[in-house]
């Protein structure tokens, strides 16, 4: 199956992508895609970053479906 | 709501006021000089600060005796001197309108997608 990443801030300068299609084995939860982005780029992990699936807030134990949007940011700074 | 263009405190009072309203706090953000820089550009995750400003304004309703919030930030670049954001929170009496704003304002710079870099 296939799920979209996007990546804001510093994320983002970091993959130097603001969004790419991932394929993963079905079943998979968020926290094994976000070691996979990890691996692949290594400075993410030197950064504290913030995940989210589907626009909300979840659990690293979250089980990934189809077509599902997770984003990778850092912490939140606006206002 | 997000938006690229300048914020009218104005026209946002004339949206929300109501006749209960005895008082409408305003907190309006603005780009503050530090250290030589020009301005701030902001990034946001529209479709999830969305959602998030939504919720903000739904718990705090909730919570206080309020009667209408509204928020908007705005994105994109902004200079020293510009406004980042407003909120206004109009309520019948003036301290839960202040106790209000000061609850929005803490949960959305620790929970709604949005970010600035200095320039």
């Amino acid at each position: 199956m296939k799920v979209t990443v996007r990546f804001f801030a510093q994320s983002r300068e970091i993959v130097g992508e603001k969004q790419k299609e991932v394929e993963i084995e079905d079943g998979r939860m968020l926290h094994d895609i976000i070691s996979r982005l990890r691996n692949e780029y290594p400075d993410l992990k030197k950064e504290k970053i913030i995940v989210s699936l589907n626009h909300k807030y979840t659990h690293p134990e979250e089980i990934l479906k189809d077509n599902d949007e997770v984003a990778i940011f850092p912490p939140v700074s606006g206002g | 709501m997000i938006t690229k263009e300048d914020l009218s405190i104005d026209e946002l009072v004339r949206k929300m006021k109501k006749p209960e309203m005895g008082a409408i706090v305003t907190f309006l953000g603005v780009v503050r000089e530090d250290g030589g820089m020009e301005g701030i550009n902001v990034e946001v995750y529209e479709e999830m600060a969305v959602d998030e400003l939504e919720k903000l304004e739904h718990e705090a309703r909730e919570k206080f005796e309020v009667e209408a919030v509204e928020i908007v930030h705005r994105e994109g670049s902004l200079k020293v001197g510009e406004s980042i954001l407003v909120i206004l929170v109009g309520a019948k009496h003036r301290k839960e309108a202040f106790r209000a704003c000061e609850y929005l304002i803490d949960e959305l710079k620790e929970r709604v997608p949005i970010w600035k870099k200095v320039y």
